[in-house]
Parts: C-alpha cells; structure tokens; sequence
C-alpha cells in the first residue's frame, strides 16, 4: 500500500516547512526551555506557527516533537507527558492544516547523547524511548515519521524499526552532515558520508531519503548532497537547508540567508533530486513563502 | 623498555585491556611514572587528536581511545596524586552554559584534556556562571571552558566573561560549540576559542604555558 505523501511526490515536489525552534524562542520560549512541553501548555502558539507555515504555502507540516522521546524530555522532567506531548503535537499540525490537503510528519529527533559501546546509554534505552515516542505519533495518526538530525546509523536504525513497528506509512530518514574542513567533502559528527548513508538508507528500505541542519552545510553544499544521493538510488529526497549559518550582531543570534537567498536555491535542489524541499534552523515562514513562489513559477516553466 | 609506540597505538584503537596492563608492565620494569603517562598515553592520544582535526577518524573513534587512555591513567592515577606534591596539575574547569543541556562536545574536549594530563573538573550542562566562578576558585582552575550548542545559549557565555572580570577572578576563559567562533570569542571578551577537541587542548597549553611564563 502506498502512502498519500508518496503518491503526491509522484505528481510533482512537495514544500516542507521551516524551523519550529528558533520561531518558539520567537514567541518567548526560554533558552533551554521545553519548547515540546507547549503543545500542551501553551497550544495557540505552536498552532500560530504552524499556521503561518500553511499560510505561506507549505504542503507538509513537521509536529513539534523534536525533543519529544522520552529522554529527552527527562532532562526536562518532563517525560511523564511524553504520551500526550506527541499526540497533541499532532493534533494542533492538522488543526494547522485545516481543510487543505497536506501532510503531517511526526518528528523524532536525536535522543541527545551517545550509545554504547562509544558512550554510556544502552541501545535499549533508545529502542524504548523511540518506540513509544512513533507509536503515539503513528496512533494520532501521522503522514510519515521524519527520523531526523541523525548522526550515527546506529541510532538512525532504532528510529527506522520503531516508525516502522508502529505502522507508519511513510518513513523519512534525515542526517545532518557537516562539511569536513580538513578533507572536504561532508560527514555526520559520527563520521557518516552521505554515500555510505544512502546506501545504508536503501537497505533499510525507508521510503525517503534525507538531510537537514549541518555545520557549513548552504544551499550549494546541500545540492552536492542531494547529488550523492541520487546517484546512490532513485528514491525521493528531501532537503532542509538551516537559513545560512548562525551569525552575531549586537549578540544577537541572525541567519542572514534571506528568503530570496533560499528561494533561489529551491530550482538547483530540484534539478539535483530532491522531492520535498524545506528550512531548517533559522528559516521562517518569509523563507517558507520564497520557496512556494520558486516551486510554483518551476512548475509553471 | 617499554613498547610506547605499541601502547600508542593500542590507545589509538582503543584497546582498553591492553591498554591497562601494558602500562601495569611498564611500572613493574620500574619506569617513572610520568614517562610512561607522557610516552605511553598523551603520546597516543595526540594522534588521535592530530588525526581527528583532520577529519581522518571522527567522534567514535576519539570515544574509545579516551576510554583505553583512562584505563591506563587508573593504573597511573594513585602514583601521580602520590608523586604531586610539588608539581600540581593543571586544572580546567568546564561545562555546558545556562540554558543548554547539549554535551557530547564538551565530554569530548574533556576528555581530551584528561588525556592530555590536565585535571578536569566537569560541571555538566545547564552551568551558571555563579557556578563557574565558584569551581574556579575551590579547583584553583587556571582554565575555564564554556560549550554551548544553540544560538540562542551562547549569549549566555558573555554573562560568565562579564562576571569573570567584575569578581576579578584570574582565569582564561575559552569557549567551544557550533555556533561560536573567533569572532564571538573577541567580541565577548573570552581569551580563547578552539574550532574542534584537539585544538582546544593546544589552545588550553598555550594559555597556560603564557601563564606561567607571564
């Protein structure tokens, strides 16, 4: 049986949308805070910002919960709500969505730490984490499950059983490679290169390829990635850029690629490979609207 | 003689066992013990560190060698303390800042320094700067070393280079973490910044090595 979000790819690229982190910090969330812990304490802001994706046109919705498995929320003693955050994270992104057709992806991102035998959590634990953290998004009914910001195989591997012993109907497996300054050419912090990744992605059989975030990872550095990829295996891919890399000004934290900036990197991942298209850190609904208008003006050329 | 280049590259694997008694071996053919420290372990872990900044091995790597390096600093550890008395080691405060509980990077620096022969005292994540300041003046720390892995967490490591100089406290501040780099480090008032885990111990060196001579 096909997925719905797959069988859209089929008819032309998909706009994912851009960062929920930095718009949370936005909308007042301390550094530190628990920005998973407001999908169920202060629900009208996630909504907002999810809406304000869909507005800009965004097909797909990726549901707070990056930070949602069970240990991270521990650090937050937050991990007896992990049930509930999940599911309603998926909640308010279809409440976001509302009568248009879109997608949801239920996010699940790095447990935060090492597994052994390189560091000190058992692999177990992680299997338990993400295994009830895809089975409450997949039971409030997801789209697809967007493994993502994944370092190490390993892991990734945990995410992809657990979306999948949870009856997800698509899954989205997303690394984050940084470009390696001395040798060139780009590898996750756990010294994964994006070949190696993709080949081990097909045989694990996810439905979609990814990538996302990365230190010195532009546009131009996702295009190339997208490239291996795609020389790799035909699948769809999906790409989100951060907004550029994290600048200073008056210590404030700016991503200086402007909308325009990543709009215009929106015709150079496509004819690279990638099927959805997205931002990552720093990106906003601004960026968001950049990319539909570079998306639709492609399918109307 | 012991067979330092084997015991290096053992560390360079990460072969903890043999690690470990190759360095008991090398105190039972009655070699100093900071011989066997500097020609044994930091020796193998400076390539680890050289080959690591050259995006050669990557953070697994570097895992399990820190982990042979200590097991063969367990052995040493008692006779070190025993022999110090005259020659205390350097100590390096550290932690992640306020705000940020991200700490692979921090760990890995931490152990770098560890093997490199510093004494680490490491404060975790979530630190404040009263906290800092605090384990600066009870370690006597010569060093103290900020991570942090969000844009909006590494404001806070101008409140602690703030607090540093109002209290007075004499201490070089050197910070690490993706979103920061020299440019920050100035523009804060910090004394050092180091890109990756290798150079943050010849970074920590150095400040200590102007240290002693100024």
């Amino acid at each position: 049986m096909e997925s719905a979000l797959l069988r859209a790819l089929t008819r032309g690229p998909l706009l994912s949308d851009g960062a929920m982190g930095t718009e949370l910090q936005r909308a007042g969330l301390k550094p530190g805070g628990c920005g998973e812990a407001w999908n169920l304490d202060r629900r009208e802001h996630v909504l907002t910002i999810q809406r304000a994706y869909v507005d800009a046109g965004a097909d797909c919705l990726v549901t707070n919960t990056f930070g949602g498995s069970a240990i991270m929320l521990e650090r937050h003693g937050e991990e007896g709500r992990a049930r509930a955050i999940n599911t309603a994270a998926v909640e308010i992104a279809r409440e976001a969505g509302g009568h248009k057709q879109g997608f949801v992806l239920g996010d699940i991102g790095p447990f935060g730490g090492v597994m052994e035998p390189f560091g000190d959590i058992p692999a177990a634990r992680v299997v338990e984490a993400f295994g009830s953290q895809a089975e409450a998004l997949c039971r409030a009914g997801v789209d697809a499950i967007l493994i993502e910001t994944q370092t190490s195989l390993e892991e990734l591997a945990i995410g992809i059983d657990a979306a999948r012993a949870a009856g997800a109907p698509c899954v989205i497996a997303s690394l984050a490679f940084d470009a390696l300054v001395e040798a060139g050419g780009f590898a996750t912090m756990m010294g994964v290169h994006p070949e190696v990744a993709a080949a081990f992605l097909v045989e694990r059989d996810v439905e979609v390829l990814a990538l996302n975030c990365g230190t010195g990872v532009d546009i131009d550095s996702a295009v190339e990635i997208v490239r291996t990829y795609r020389e790799v295996d035909p699948r769809p891919i999906m790409v989100q850029p951060n907004a550029g890399q994290p600048e200073l000004e008056n210590l404030q934290t700016v991503y200086r690629q402007t909308p325009e900036e990543m709009g215009g990197g929106v015709a150079r991942l496509i004819s690279a490979g990638a099927g959805i298209v997205g931002g990552c850190c720093g990106s906003t609904p601004e960026h968001i609207r950049a990319m539909r208008d570079a998306l639709d003006a492609l399918a109307q050329s | 003689m012991p067979d330092y280049a084997l015991m290096n590259q053992l560390v360079f694997e990460g072969n903890q066992a043999e690690v470990k008694s190759l360095t008991e071996g090398a105190l039972d053919e009655g070699r100093d013990v900071k011989e066997v420290l500097e020609e044994g372990l930091i020796a193998g872990m400076k390539v680890v560190g050289e080959d690591f900044k050259r995006n050669k091995i990557f953070v697994p790597e570097v895992l399990l060698a820190a982990r042979a390096m200590k097991a063969g600093m367990s052995v040493l550890e008692p006779l070190l303390t025993a022999c110090d008395g005259d020659a205390q080691r350097d100590v390096i405060v550290m932690g992640t800042v306020k705000g940020d509980l991200h700490d692979i990077g921090k760990n890995l620096v931490g152990m770098m320094a560890e093997g490199a022969g510093f004494t680490v005292v490491d404060l975790g994540t979530n630190t404040s700067a009263e906290e800092f300041i605090a384990a600066v003046r009870e370690h006597d720390a010569l060093i103290l070393g900020m991570s942090a892995l969000l844009t909006t967490t590494m404001v806070y490591m101008k409140t602690v280079v703030d607090a540093v100089k109002e209290q007075g406290v004499d201490v070089s501040v050197c910070i690490g973490g993706a979103p920061v780099g020299p440019e920050f480090c100035d523009e804060i008032g910090a004394h050092g910044y180091a890109a990756d885990a290798a150079s943050a111990v010849q970074l920590f060196k150095r400040l200590v090595a102007a240290r002693n001579s100024g």
